[in-house]
């Protein structure tokens, strides 16, 4: 008997086994009544009703959610709450009904048709399939004033399999998808979808393979508790495998789950190359609930500890508040240490209690550091809390957008005095390194004049692109000339990695080149050895460092520094670099994207 | 590119802002955005080219079918069309707290 396989499309990868369970299509057998007149009020109670239990129904999902999952998750199902919510279809379904004197369930079938029709038209992939979403909101409506809203999805949950199971269906939707949350499922296979679709949010989420776009004649020859192999990456189904192909399958799936043990391992274990050279992974920060997350993957402490949340509230924080949020991360990180950089806002961030002079060019006027020397009443509480909050010895101080070394000078004096205070009301503190960030050109070009004025530095690659090219970062007009690999770039990062290292300060670097695989090759080459990241991003740099050696590094930043244009550093990392990457972490999810980025 | 939230008529606010984030205003981003602008009385139109939307109509945002790069105009209409313009800025230059 030939080999039963189903080609589609892959959504999220990964090997699944498992029994297939057909997840029912509820037909919604609409009504389409005419009313009279006096019935427009009874329907209109109905519907009343019927949004009052699916809004309860998505709630649910949304907090079932939001207990298991990260944020990703709560964020698309409250996306479907407002959707279910908009007060525009609200008033269009109403009117439809009074207008043209039909029941709710068509003025509802109407109004979302014609919005899905609108979304599936639509020329961005992404956006079009947001069809789906649509309709799926009106189906919770549609069971609702069936009076089957619950019993639909809750009784699907009842029923699920005991043991690992696939998923079949025409069409998943996001609120049957989230049922699965929990549940035995191994796998998902379907006709209807996209990558971009909710279920396929909610598949790479909780990290079970999805395939879609099986044709309908291929979906319905699998049956009922059919033995199928799902391989997401591949986008194949295989049904009822012969012992052979299964043992194969199952080999695979075991060397997959070898790797991502070996990745729990590196999480586990301080970073170092293959050749042995330790390098210190930390995480980039906004909010002290990032910190749980870093520290599960292994971040040494907080490179990077953004503070500028906390201006964008209604109330400016007082040396208080400020206080309060310091010591909470520094205790959380202990005994790992904590960057804070001080307030980065004016420029392209709004600053709400504070008053802005305008300013035609804002990236290069009144913000950051010069903000806080402007008004001191700004600076010196940020100065006094840190103090205050450093009982521990694990914070320390970082300046943005430094130009000149009197603003170091400047900072450090209002330091002396915040300190001075503090001894005299005999206030516990203890005194913090105070660094800068490295993103103006001026500071990198002439980083030995810094040398002696900061205890550390600190290399913000945004900025510092943006700066040298002289690229605003949100000018469409414009983006094209922004380039992380500008041989200018790439020569000022090993530039002042080499000088701050020969004097044997402290260099890092935070910004999004530190957690790009294809870069961090070069940053190594280049001495640096501490870098900082999103959370998400450090597992897999980690276990990336781990499979490289410093001289092999070292050739490729020489070779880096060589190119006249960002077009042939690319060129050089597509044929020499890239090949490499892929056979140390060759389970890289983004591999696509990275490659459309070259 | 913004510029700073200037009343023009009384009570009402505008600013055109640019939509950073690399997915747009997709469904999440449309999501916070529509949840930021339910917290304020003032009635809110986002403009984008020639459509315009209710900006407590996630529907409606969504089918600006705006991307990385589009343009929008805030205007909002009311005695918190300031702040909620201030807010709406901050969200859309934060990139509605995404990594990228």
């Amino acid at each position: 008997m030939p080999l039963l396989t189903f080609r589609g499309h892959s959504a999220s990868p990964g090997l699944a086994t498992g029994r297939a369970f057909w997840v029912a299509d509820v037909p919604v057998v609409s009504v389409h009544r005419k009313i009279s007149r006096q019935e427009v009020r009874e329907e209109k109670v109905r519907l009343a009703a019927a949004y009052v239990r699916a809004h309860e129904e998505l709630k649910n999902i949304e907090t079932k959610s939001q207990s298991r999952h990260p944020q990703g998750l709560k964020d698309i199902f409250s996306a479907h709450r407002l959707m279910l919510e908009d007060p525009i279809i609200r008033s269009r379904i109403e009117a439809s009904v009074r207008r043209r004197l039909i029941c709710a369930e068509w003025a509802v079938e109407g109004v979302y048709d014609e919005i899905a029709g609108v979304f599936s038209s639509m020329k961005n992939r992404h956006q079009a399939g947001r069809m789906y979403d649509v309709k799926d909101v009106m189906r919770v409506l549609l069971d609702h004033l069936a009076g089957a809203g619950e019993t639909a999805i809750g009784g699907e949950l009842a029923n699920l399999p005991d043991a690992p199971f696939i998923a079949i269906a025409h069409e998943l939707s996001p609120a049957r998808t989230a049922a699965f949350i929990g549940s035995k499922v191994a796998g998902m296979v379907t006709r209807l979808g996209g990558r971009t679709s909710h279920a396929a949010i909610i598949a790479r989420e909780i990290g079970i393979p999805f395939v879609f776009g099986l044709p309908s004649r291929s979906l319905n020859r699998i049956k009922p508790d059919d033995m199928l192999l799902v391989n997401g990456g591949e986008g194949s189904v295989v049904v009822n495998p012969p012992a052979a192909i299964s043992r194969r399958f199952r080999g695979r799936q075991s060397e997959i789950r070898k790797i991502r043990k070996t990745y729990q391992r590196i999480a586990a274990r301080p970073t170092r190359t293959r050749d042995g050279v330790d390098v210190r992974i930390w995480a980039n920060i906004e909010t002290e609930n990032e910190i749980p997350g870093a520290k599960k993957y292994g971040a040494c402490g907080v490179g990077l500890f953004r503070t500028e949340y906390l201006y964008l509230q209604d109330q400016m924080p007082d040396e208080q508040a400020l206080y309060e949020v310091y010591r909470k991360v520094a205790r959380a990180v202990s005994p790992g240490s904590v960057v804070v950089r001080t307030m980065d806002l004016g420029g392209d961030k709004f600053l709400s209690p504070i008053e802005f002079p305008s300013d035609m060019n804002p990236m290069l006027g009144m913000r950051a550091i010069r903000l806080c020397l402007a008004q001191p009443k700004l600076l010196i509480p940020q100065l006094r809390a840190a103090l205050r909050a450093n009982l521990r010895r694990n914070l320390r101080l970082c300046l943005p957008m430094v130009s000149a070394v009197e603003e170091i000078l400047e900072v450090r004096k209002y330091l002396d005095h915040a300190v001075e205070d503090l001894r005299r009301s005999r206030t516990p503190f203890c005194a913090l390194p105070l660094g800068i960030m490295v993103e103006v050109p001026s500071v990198a070009i002439r980083i030995e004049r810094f040398l002696p004025h900061a205890d550390f530095f600190s290399i913000g690659t945004n900025d510092l692109i943006q700066y040298t090219l002289a690229v605003s970062r949100t000018m469409e007009q414009v983006a094209y000339l922004y380039r992380p690999l500008d041989p200018s770039v790439l020569w000022l990062i090993s530039r002042v990695v080499s000088v701050c290292r020969d004097s044997g300060k402290e260099v890092s670097l935070c910004g999004e080149e530190a957690n790009n695989p294809l870069i961090v090759p070069f940053l190594l080459g280049v001495g640096l050895r501490d870098l900082s990241m999103a959370p998400p991003a450090i597992l897999e740099i980690k276990s990336l460092i781990s499979g490289l050696e410093i001289p092999r590094c070292q050739a490729i930043a020489r070779r880096m520094l060589e190119f006249s244009t960002a077009r042939e550093v690319e060129r050089y990392l597509r044929s020499e670099v890239f090949p490499m990457l892929k056979t140390i972490i060759p389970h890289h999810y983004s591999y696509v994207s990275l490659e459309s980025e070259l | 590119m913004t510029r700073p939230a200037r009343p023009r008529a009384r009570g009402v606010v505008r600013q055109t802002l640019v939509i950073q984030n690399v997915s747009g205003l997709h469904a999440r981003a449309a999501a916070k955005l529509v949840q930021l602008c339910e917290k304020y009385k003032s009635s809110i139109k986002l403009i984008r080219g020639r459509s315009s939307a209710n900006a407590k109509s996630i529907m409606g945002v969504m089918m600006l079918e705006a991307a990385r790069g589009a343009r929008l105009t805030v205007v909002a209409r009311g005695a918190d069309a300031s702040p909620c313009v201030r807010a709406i800025a901050r969200l859309i230059d934060g990139k509605f707290g995404e990594a990228k």
